[in-house]
């Protein structure tokens, strides 16, 4: 007999003591496991239930979100209104309440100055 | 009314594919840790966390998730063994041979009728039990998951998180080994 075929008749004997073992389990470790299978095939079912949605719910949400981030992001970066303040002079120009009424003015004055000027 | 059938299809599905391989797992564990109540306590952390981790995935790929997930638990379990019977000897507890002991070796069978042939399948048996629990972690795992579960090499390589090589060396080796054991019965 080769060493594979002795090998292999090695294997078989020991499969057949396995086999035969698992199958003359007592029926209080059946049972226990039986339990055990029950309760994890529970559990998948539990977690079907809350997790497990129709695909097409899934990619068509997932498109949705895709489009309304890019929308909201190219609105984000889209062309800017140009400001009614341009510089840092304007602002202070803005800001000064009194200079602000003198410009108001300024057609009064002109008009005062033309007749001091005329007069 | 559909999608509750198929949901009872696949829950029916994963329940045969359980029933089918709890009693292998419960003796691969039994094998590994020599304790019946330590052994279903691995194969429902096993089913519990293969269930929540791999029950959507493909039927033809739950096999080696499985024995993946119960030789992970094995070496775990293995781990925290080491770490509890060095304390144990640490602090003087334990007694000598204690690991050794086998509640199986202590019970009769009375299933056969001859006593003869009763003995010696039990001699047979017994050996044959003690060899492969006898063997070294890593070639346990590559002989079951090879020789019995009939998983190919790459599979095996999969589930023990080593290379293909690193499988056939394994095996090999459990073979010698087991050949080593059991001389006095071997073909």
């Amino acid at each position: 007999m080769s060493p594979e075929e002795r090998n292999e008749r090695l294997v078989a004997m020991v499969k057949e003591h396995l086999d035969t073992r698992a199958d003359a389990l007592d029926d209080r470790t059946a049972a226990r496991l039986r339990s055990i299978r029950l309760q994890a095939v529970e559990s998948a079912e539990g977690k079907r239930g809350w997790f497990r949605f129709p695909r097409w719910i899934a990619v068509g949400g997932f498109a949705t979100a895709a489009v309304a981030v890019l929308a909201v992001s190219l609105w984000m970066t889209g062309p800017r209104r140009e400001s009614a303040v341009a510089t840092a002079d304007d602002i202070e120009i803005v800001a000064a309440q009194e200079q602000m009424q003198f410009y108001e003015d300024i057609e009064f004055y002109r008009w005062l100055a033309a007749q001091e000027n005329g007069g | 009314m559909r999608i509750k059938e198929e949901r009872l299809d696949s829950t029916e599905i994963l329940n045969r594919f359980l029933a089918g391989i709890e009693r292998r797992a419960f003796r691969m564990a039994r094998l590994a840790t020599s304790d019946d109540d330590e052994a279903l306590d691995l194969v429902q952390d096993v089913m519990l966390s293969f269930v929540s981790r791999y029950a959507g995935k493909p039927e033809g790929e739950w096999a080696p998730l499985f024995y993946r997930t119960l030789q992970n638990r094995i070496v775990d379990w293995h781990r925290r063994t080491g770490v509890r019977n060095r304390f144990r000897a640490w602090f003087g507890g334990g007694g000598e041979g204690e690991e050794e002991s086998d509640p199986l070796e202590n019970l009769a069978d009375n299933s056969s009728p001859d006593p003869l042939v009763s003995l010696q399948r039990s001699d047979l048996g017994e050996a044959i039990e003690s060899a492969v629990r006898r063997l070294p972690l890593r070639q346990r795992q590559a002989f079951l998951l090879r020789a019995w579960e009939g998983l190919d090499t790459a599979q095996t390589a999969f589930v023990m998180g080593c290379s293909e090589g690193s499988v056939k060396t394994h095996y090999s080796r459990a073979i010698h080994t087991l050949r080593d054991f059991l001389k006095e019965y071997a073909p």
